[in-house]
C-alpha cells in the first residue's frame, strides 16, 4: 500500500466515472478481527457469528473506502458520508486474502454541491465475491 | 418478540452511549484520520461545532444489532443487503438506539423474505440514520 505521505491528491474534477482508485490485496488477520470487534462492541450481547474466527458483518466495509482508499489517496477533509449500502455474500474468515477494488460509479452536482458514488467489490482467493458496496459522499469543497 | 408469519415484528433494540474513546478507537482500527472525528479543537471550529462519530462505525453497530436479533445470522450474512442514509451526525455523549422493525413480507426464489426498516435514533427520538434490510426466513428458523 502507498504511504500517506507519497499519496497523490484526489480531486472532484480529477475523477472520471469508471476510474479505478484502488486495486489491492489485504490479508484479514485474527488480530484485526478481534480489534475491530472490540471497537464496535456495545452492550452485553454475543460476540456474533464465529467469535474472532469470522469478521463482523461490515468489517470488510472498513477496508474499502476509509482504510484503503483514504490511505492511498490524499482526500480533502470535510466530506459528508451521505449513504452506504453493503451486500453480504460470504463470511470472511481470519487468514482470508481479500482483493479490494474501488471505482467511481457516479459523480454529479446536486443543490450546487459535488457528489460522488464509490463502488467497492471484494473478492477472495478464488475470485469469488465476498462483499460489495456503494458509498455516497458529498465531496469536500 | 411478537411473531408475524414466522418473522418477529421487531428485532431487540440496542442502546449505548457513543464516546470519544470509541470514536478514537474506530479511527485507529480503520485508519480513518479525518480530524472531524478525532480532533476536538479542529472540529470545534467547523460548522458542526464538535467531533462526530464515523458513519462506518454506526453502520457496523447497526449490523451487529441485526445480527444479534437473528437465530441464524449466516442466512442474512450470505445473502443480505443493508442500505442506509445518514441524516444527522451522532456526537460523543449521545445516547443512541439501533432499531429494526418489519415493514413488508415478500417471497423470492429462496423463500419468504421480510423487509425491515432500520434506524439509529438519538435520545429525543430523532433519526440520525435510516434505511432498510431484507432478511430471509431462514435467519429466524
Amino acid at each position: 500500500m502507498t504511504s500517506k505521505l507519497e499519496a497523490p491528491d484526489l480531486t472532484y474534477d480529477g475523477m472520471t466515472v469508471g476510474d479505478v482508485f484502488v486495486d489491492t490485496s489485504i490479508t484479514v488477520t485474527a488480530e484485526a478481527i478481534a480489534e475491530f470487534r472490540r471497537t464496535i462492541r456495545v452492550g452485553a450481547g454475543s460476540l456474533g457469528v464465529g467469535g474472532d474466527r469470522f469478521a463482523p458483518p461490515t468489517m470488510a466495509a472498513m477496508w474499502t473506502v476509509p482504510r484503503v482508499m483514504f490511505n492511498e489517496w490524499n482526500v480533502p477533509v470535510g466530506g459528508i458520508h451521505a449513504r452506504q449500502s453493503w451486500r453480504f455474500v460470504k463470511f470472511i474468515q481470519a487468514g482470508t486474502e481479500l482483493r479490494v477494488r474501488i471505482c467511481l460509479k457516479e459523480k454529479f452536482i446536486r443543490k450546487e454541491r459535488p457528489w460522488v458514488v464509490f463502488q467497492s467489490r471484494l473478492t477472495d482467493g478464488n475470485r469469488e465475491e465476498v462483499a460489495s458496496g456503494e458509498m455516497t459522499l458529498v465531496w469536500p469543497t | 418478540m411478537t411473531l408475524s408469519e414466522g418473522f418477529p415484528e421487531e428485532l431487540p433494540p440496542l442502546s449505548w452511549t457513543l464516546t470519544q474513546e470509541q470514536i478514537n478507537a474506530y479511527a485507529k482500527v480503520a485508519g480513518a484520520t479525518d480530524p472531524i472525528h478525532i480532533d476536538p479543537e479542529f472540529a470545534k471550529e467547523t460548522p458542526l461545532g464538535g467531533t462526530i462519530g464515523q458513519g462506518f462505525l454506526l453502520f457496523a453497530v447497526m449490523a451487529e444489532q441485526i445480527t444479534r436479533g437473528l437465530h441464524h445470522p449466516e442466512s442474512w450474512l450470505s445473502d443480505g443487503v443493508l442500505d442506509v442514509r445518514f441524516r444527522a451526525p451522532a456526537r460523543p455523549g449521545d445516547r443512541l438506539t439501533m432499531r429494526a422493525v418489519q415493514t413488508e413480507l415478500n417471497q423470492d426464489s429462496g423463500g419468504d423474505v421480510a423487509t425491515y426498516e432500520v434506524w439509529c435514533e438519538g435520545a429525543d427520538g430523532q433519526r440520525l440514520i435510516d434505511g432498510t434490510t431484507n432478511i430471509p426466513s431462514d435467519a429466524f428458523g
